[in-house]
């Protein structure tokens, strides 16, 4: 029965605590190969330092507020506690072995071997750890774990209440209810299995689930993503703007969109043309499947088959996908992706063409185009409300240009243009047709309109015409009548003018801001 | 202009880089002259405030949008009498940067469901 105190400047090198026998490490001591066992007991608190300490059975270690202990080894029954403030560098647990972190302790670079236990509890956390063949790491209530690696055969598990940032998996990593896991990698060998009732619920990162690897069921946050790339995924759960993404030869038992009606949907992305088998459910508005590699076919379409198999017809193809009661889905509209693919969806997609105030609010309005039809946003202020302009649609030869008020009523109107020199005006209130009218004038096919705009001074917006040498032309308009014609000299540099629209720079006693679109005088 | 002839014209009045493009004009700063809106493909923005057809300024709002937004429209969404920028998602959304100096106060206005046809 010895207790020793190793204070500042003081060093114990090689000391053998048996039964009975304490060692406390104080501020600026150290302890230098100690070995701990049955009935010892080694404090390492205040700044002091203990390195290369052996904790046999019975043994313990406690590195407290200000500790540090370096290159520990734990064997079978030995004990080592990290708690408030202490910290604990590359610590190696052997069979019988047992690492506690509790409430303000931190470890780094933990080797935990076969039959090694590392438990995090509230409050604590470890980083960088190995996990390797039949050792164990245990993340409980209020316990964080990052950046840590379960080698095959290693085993970790995540408590309901604990936390796991970073993981790459070739062991197992099992995930109770409540427990959290975000940033996954889980490679050949490797399996992630959710406890009755829980998932992988990642948030904010990306899971990555390669060939050979297998997760049981995963809900996938807003804003993160799941590469299934190769590997097996039984259950996602797409929540809001989560992103599942199927890469050649993944294996998916079933999708389920869930969507909170936040208006930014989940996105099931499909790489590859075969189509996966599993069934997708709770596909509401806002929702997209993405054919990344389907190029988009103008003149493709989306089906709804009995047996509740959407039919993708595109570029002499047909692809199939099962879903679960799709007739609460549809009609099932397809678009373009942003690189070239496809995309489903089952509400109308909507092409901007301009802001314009239609309703003579002084607050901007949304002007989009769906199918020939209008479809207006009109600004509420804290709310963009949808309606699509009744009983009114163009033909396909024309495409929406613009908006300007070429009536001056202070309510902006639509311009329409065609491949042939034309245009039309849509005189508008609000979200409703109050004229129409065809300009009796045609440009040749070198001309397209540039800009709309109030070029003659009467508070009715004009169109500016370019050719394609950079001649100028302008119409201009009250209501959808041409009343005059004008070809202003001058010519940029010889370069095309481009640009939608046209606007004045220069101040004018009364304002008559942004081309009559806003005009408010 | 004036009653459709050329009244004025100023050439080469600023220079962007190669990454930029003009995203529309409006007047952002309320001086009752428009102003042009540039985004770079980072999407950082740069406003040109414009006096009497000259650069009167040149003003780099302190926002910065993730790339899965396209500047799509400038026009005065608030009723203040300054325009505002106008940023669509790819996710559908839409976001409005209030925008006076140098500050940006971003509005997320309640939009429908939206696929967008870019």
């Amino acid at each position: 029965m010895t207790a020793y105190i190793v204070s500042s400047g003081q060093v114990s090198s090689g000391l053998v605590l048996n039964a009975g026998d304490t060692e406390t490490v104080l501020s600026g001591g150290i302890a230098f190969a100690t070995t701990v066992n049955n009935g010892g007991s080694l404090i390492v608190s205040s700044a002091g330092r203990a390195q290369v300490t052996t904790i046999n059975a019975g043994g313990s270690e406690i590195v407290t507020t200000g500790g540090r202990a370096t290159s520990d080894t734990i064997n079978n029954g030995g004990s080592l506690i990290v708690s408030s403030g202490g910290t604990a560098l590359s610590e190696t647990i052997n069979n019988g072995g047992l690492l506690t972190v509790s409430s303000g302790g931190g470890v780094i670079e933990a080797n935990v071997n076969a039959g090694g236990v590392e438990v995090v509890s509230s409050g604590g956390s470890v980083s960088l750890t190995q996990i390797n063949s039949g050792g164990s790491l245990v993340v409980s209530a209020g316990g964080r774990a990052g950046t840590d690696y379960v080698n095959a055969g290693g085993v970790e598990r995540v408590l309901s209440g604990g936390r796991e940032l970073i993981v790459q998996v070739q062991g197992l990593l099992a995930v109770s209810a409540g427990g959290f896991v975000s940033d996954m990698t889980i490679y050949s060998g490797g399996a992630g299995y959710a406890g009755s009732g829980g998932h992988f619920f990642v948030s904010g990162g990306t899971a990555t689930i390669s060939a050979g690897g297998f997760v049981s069921s995963a809900d996938i946050d807003a804003g993160s993503t799941v590469v299934l790339s190769g590997g097996g995924l039984d259950l996602a759960f797409i929540e809001r703007s989560g992103t599942l993404d199927l890469q050649t030869g993944a294996i998916i038992g079933g999708v389920t969109f869930r969507n909170d009606f936040t208006g930014a949907g989940g996105l099931l992305r499909i790489e590859g043309a075969a189509m996966p088998s599993a069934t997708i459910s709770g596909f509401v508005a806002g929702d997209r499947i993405d054919l990344a590699n389907i190029p988009f076919d103008p003149h493709g379409s989306a089906v709804m088959t009995p047996g509740d198999v959407l039919q993708v017809s595109e570029g002499g193809q047909t692809y199939s996908l099962n879903f679960y009661q799709a007739q609460s889905y549809g009609p099932f509209y397809l678009a373009p992706d942003s690189h070239g693919g496809t995309l489903i969806t089952n509400i109308q997609p909507l092409r901007f063409v301009a802001p314009g105030d239609l309703d003579r609010d002084h607050r901007a309005d949304l002007l989009f185009t769906s199918a020939g039809q209008a479809v207006a946003w009109l600004n509420g202020g804290n709310a963009f409300v949808q309606n699509t302009v009744p009983n009114a649609s163009m033909g396909s030869e024309w495409s929406a240009y613009g908006t300007g008020d070429f009536n001056a009523d202070g309510k902006a109107d639509i311009l329409w243009t065609n491949g042939s020199g034309q245009a039309a005006v849509w005189q508008m209130s609000g979200a409703s047709l109050t004229g129409f009218g065809i300009p009796a004038g045609q440009m040749g096919g070198e001309w397209h309109v540039a800009g709309i705009g109030d070029f003659s001074g009467d508070g009715k917006a004009d169109i500016f015409w370019v050719s394609n040498n950079g001649d100028p032309t302008i119409w201009q308009m009250s209501g959808p009548q041409l009343i005059g014609l004008t070809q202003p000299a001058g010519r940029p540099y010889g370069q095309r003018m481009v640009g939608r629209r046209h606007r004045r720079f220069h101040r004018r006693r009364h304002r008559r801001p942004a081309l009559g679109i806003d005009r408010r005088e | 202009m004036s009653g459709g002839q050329l009244a004025g014209f100023n050439g080469n009045l600023g220079h962007m880089g190669s990454e930029w493009h003009v995203a529309g004009a409006g007047d952002v700063n309320g001086d009752g002259t428009a102003d042009i809106v540039w985004v770079d493909n980072r999407n950082d923005v740069e406003i040109w405030q414009m006096r009497g057809g000259q650069i009167a300024q040149f003003v780099h709002p302190t926002g910065h949008q993730g790339a899965e937004w396209q500047l799509k429209g400038v026009a005065d969404f608030t009723a203040d009498g300054r325009a505002d920028l106008l940023w669509l998602g790819g996710v559908g959304g839409a976001q409005i940067w209030d925008v006076n100096g140098t500050q940006v106060t971003v509005l997320q206005p309640t939009t429908p469901p939206t696929v967008y046809n870019f």
